[in-house]
């Protein structure tokens, strides 16, 4: 197994087709992420890929860029589209790929994933009509493939997402069966978070020569964050606070959590009404208006390479009720948020 | 047409423009060639440029003849016009700066003859689409509060659902879903939508769920409905198999908590013996019988989902760590004791692993235990289960950097504090105070 280290730090170097250029700018990336940088190109050049790198770092994209790079869309008044590419994912929610089906989009490119249920009919229509990208749970997609709905002559590109996710919930036997269905020359691209002896196993087994891409520096990370709190005696003083640190500093632009879409709609509301323009994006301030429920969710709202965090200022709310978890955050993270400070401005 | 054909064109139609009637036979005959005769015939006699006429006349569709007759025009006189095209006082626009409707609408007007007519009241809105003017009905506008489809009922409770695995408040499920107005016969769907969701899902989100179901029971739904929704969930268990492959168990797991719970009938079990016809159905049941039928089952099933998760206190997170670690350092087996803290399912405080592995590797001196210990970090560090980072988070990191492995560190360092004579349990205080979480707690607030 050897390992990758050229880095392309944007998209136009990476010699990609310009429709999927444009579907990648059009969904909203600017710059690739680490992973990104490192996997996309040996993916493109048909190597058999292991990508290892947290959850919620853009390895979904990775892999939806090296399909559609490689795709053959031919004019749609052909005959039906064979399926070239086949994705493994380890939940039905998982297995719903929108990142795919929104880059394709300027290339024409067809992408079903099997939901099953009650729409199996649909999904063996779908599948007839012909599908250039697959996607389902390994039993699913075994189960289509033995109802001979899903024709796997042409696959060229076997993409596992999530395996080590995928073999702890037991789907080790059908990724095998599935495996079986595919041409001798198919390339393999293997994701993961984590790499377990089991995963290890997979690559051993299905891959040939592969490259193996670890980030290693984790990006999602509380490093170099300033986090505060301010103390809010009362629920319903929140509101008031709000406004007060938007008087007192001047915020260009912020995110502020809140725990439940209700109180979302209801504060909206509220700053749209003091004349608060509400919209996001490219942030300068995360804003736990409600701490997170589940402790694990601290870092994806102000992480720094999360969705919302990148200039690393974060305000909680704290009430009486909240002290405990906030300490818990802490401890949980192994970081301090501290009371803000006067000069909280000049951070921001 | 190219921009060239364009420019030339320009000073034929600005001189057929002066001729008011050929802009009104141009809309009415349609006929290129007629016009073409009254062009020819016009434009040596007068030329005059008219800006506005110069749009008109060329989107009619014409031009191209235009062109074909007057290739030899001098360009002289085509630059002239252009000149006086761009002088032109004259209004741009393609009206003629009247106002709207002919005069009878519009700003400032008193709208057209017979408008006044309709605002006798006899008629409360001839624009409603549903007004009808031979009959002239009266209509009455009811409230109707909409009742959700099958389908439409997944499509909104599912992201109701969704919200409550971040917010965990019964409560407001509740409340979204009692604002739904769902039809009591689609009230089973509610516990078919959690189940599918909580199989996607992994323990913390199925105790969440087991919790609701158990929350609903006497606000939202019966024991008639959620008897039901668990039927029609044993009915699809096939399909849910397919893509989960642990389906049954799960979902005898939901039965055997729900019975636990009081919110299902026990003979909900025994009322299918005999007649199921599917293996993954059976398996559901037979797994939540024998949970039932354990000793002290009913009490062991509220902890049917494990103890994890980023929602307990991070003090009881810890203890099960510990409880791990100990477990490992009897039994040696490295599989199992990644299993435990990978069903703890918080990732982001692996790194306390590494801290505790390591108190516990010092307090217990032995080199058996420190090789052992060395060996499962090393394993979840390879496994990237700990992450290089948090591997080094804590203070702890000199012990570790310098050398991979932890056991030549642990012991390396212990025979060197124990040399210069500190006790092993002054180095344990030592790295406690070192490490920053367990010293700063939020003592300023109450």
């Amino acid at each position: 197994m050897s390992n990758w280290d050229e880095v392309i730090d944007n998209f136009d170097d990476m010699n990609l087709r310009e429709e999927l250029l444009r579907g990648i700018y059009a969904y909203g990336f600017e710059k690739p992420s680490a992973i990104q940088q490192r996997a996309i190109c040996p993916c493109i050049k048909g190597r058999d890929v292991i990508a290892q790198a947290q959850s919620g770092t853009g390895k979904t994209a990775t892999f939806s860029i090296a399909i559609l790079q490689q795709l053959e869309v031919g004019p749609k008044d052909n005959a039906p589209a064979e399926c070239q590419a086949l994705v493994l994912a380890p939940t039905r929610e998982l297995a719903q790929q929108k990142v795919v089906i929104a880059l394709g989009d300027y290339m024409g490119a067809n992408c079903h994933a099997c939901i099953g249920g009650t729409n199996v009919r649909e999904d063996m229509s779908k599948l007839q009509a012909g599908q250039h990208i697959v996607v389902g749970t390994p039993g699913r997609v075994h189960d289509m493939i033995s109802r001979r709905a899903l024709n796997p002559r042409s696959i060229r590109l076997f993409v596992l997402d999530e395996a080590d996710e995928m073999l702890s919930r037991g789907f080790k036997d059908q990724i095998y069966d599935v495996f079986k269905f595919m041409p001798p020359d198919i390339q393999v691209i293997l994701l993961s978070a984590t790499m377990p002896v089991e995963v290890l196993e997979v690559t051993k087994r299905f891959m040939r020569d592969p490259i193996r891409i670890l980030v290693k520096k984790e990006e999602l990370t509380l490093e170099g964050i300033r986090q505060f709190y301010i103390q809010v005696e009362r629920e319903e003083w929140k509101l008031d606070t709000l406004c007060d640190l938007y008087e007192t500093l001047t915020i260009t632009q912020a995110v502020i959590f809140c725990n439940t879409r209700r109180k979302v709609d209801w504060l909206t509301d509220k700053m749209l009404s003091r004349d608060f323009t509400v919209s996001a994006m490219q942030v300068s301030l995360v804003i736990n208006y409600d701490l997170p429920a589940n402790r694990e969710n601290y870092i994806h709202r102000i992480g720094r390479g999360g969705r919302f965090g990148r200039k690393g200022v974060a305000i909680n709310f704290v009430t009486q009720d909240d002290v405990r978890t906030l300490r818990d955050i802490e401890q949980f993270y192994n970081t301090q948020i501290e009371e803000m400070p006067m000069n909280v401005a000049d951070l921001i | 047409m190219s921009l060239n054909e364009v420019e030339v064109a320009v000073p034929e139609n600005l001189q057929n423009g002066e001729m008011d009637s050929v802009e009104e036979t141009n809309g009415s005959m349609g006929q290129d060639d007629d016009i073409n005769e009254n062009d020819m015939g016009s434009k040596e006699v007068r030329v005059v440029k008219k800006a506005k006429r110069f749009n008109r006349q060329n989107s009619g569709g014409s031009g191209k003849n235009v062109v074909a007759d007057n290739g030899n025009k001098s360009s002289v006189k085509v630059q002239e016009s252009l000149v006086n095209l761009k002088n032109s006082r004259k209004s741009r626009a393609r009206t003629r700066g009247l106002p709207k409707k002919g005069g009878a609408g519009g700003k400032g007007t008193w709208g057209a003859p017979g408008d006044e007519l309709m605002e006798d009241g006899h008629c409360r809105d001839a624009h409603d689409p549903n007004y009808d003017s031979e009959s002239e009905d009266e209509y009455v506008v009811e409230k109707i509060e909409p009742v959700p489809t099958i389908d439409e009922l997944s499509k909104l409770v599912e992201p109701i659902l969704l919200e409550y695995f971040e917010h965990s408040s019964t409560e407001e499920v509740i409340q979204s879903i009692s604002e739904l107005n769902v039809r009591n016969s689609m009230k089973p769907r509610i516990i078919e939508i959690a189940i599918s969701l909580a199989l996607d899902r992994k323990a913390t989100h199925r105790e969440m769920t087991s919790i609701l179901i158990s929350d609903l029971y006497g606000k939202l739904l019966s024991m008639d409905d959620i008897t039901k929704g668990f039927d029609d969930v044993l009915k699809s268990m096939g399909e849910l198999t397919i893509d989960t492959p642990d389906a049954p168990v799960v979902v005898g797991q939901f039965i055997a908590r729900a019975v636990a719970d009081d919110c299902l009938a026990p003979k909900f079990i025994t009322g299918y013996k005999g007649n199921v016809e599917s293996e993954h159905k059976q398996a559901a049941l037979d797994k939540a019988e024998v949970l039932l039928s354990r000793k002290h089952g009913i009490v062991r099933l509220d902890n049917i989902w494990g103890t994890g998760g980023g929602i307990r206190p991070v003090k009881y997170l810890i203890k099960q760590m510990v409880l791990l670690l100990k477990e490992y350092l009897s039994s040696g087996d490295v599989a199992e004791a990644t299993r435990c803290l990978q069903e703890l399912e918080v990732p982001h405080f692996h790194h306390e692993l590494v801290y505790e592995g390591t108190v516990m590797v010092l307090e217990d001196t032995t080199e058996r235990s420190a090789q052992m210990m060395g060996k499962l970090l090393k394993s979840l560090g390879d496994a990237v289960i700990i992450t290089p980072e948090q591997m080094s988070q804590s203070d702890l990191q000199p012990l570790f950097t310098k050398k991979e492995c932890l056991v030549e560190t642990c012991t390396e360092n212990y025979h060197r504090e124990e040399e210069r004579g500190l006790s092993r349990r002054v180095m344990v205080e030592r790295l406690n105070s070192k490490n920053v979480c367990r010293q700063h707690p939020i003592q300023c607030m109450k």
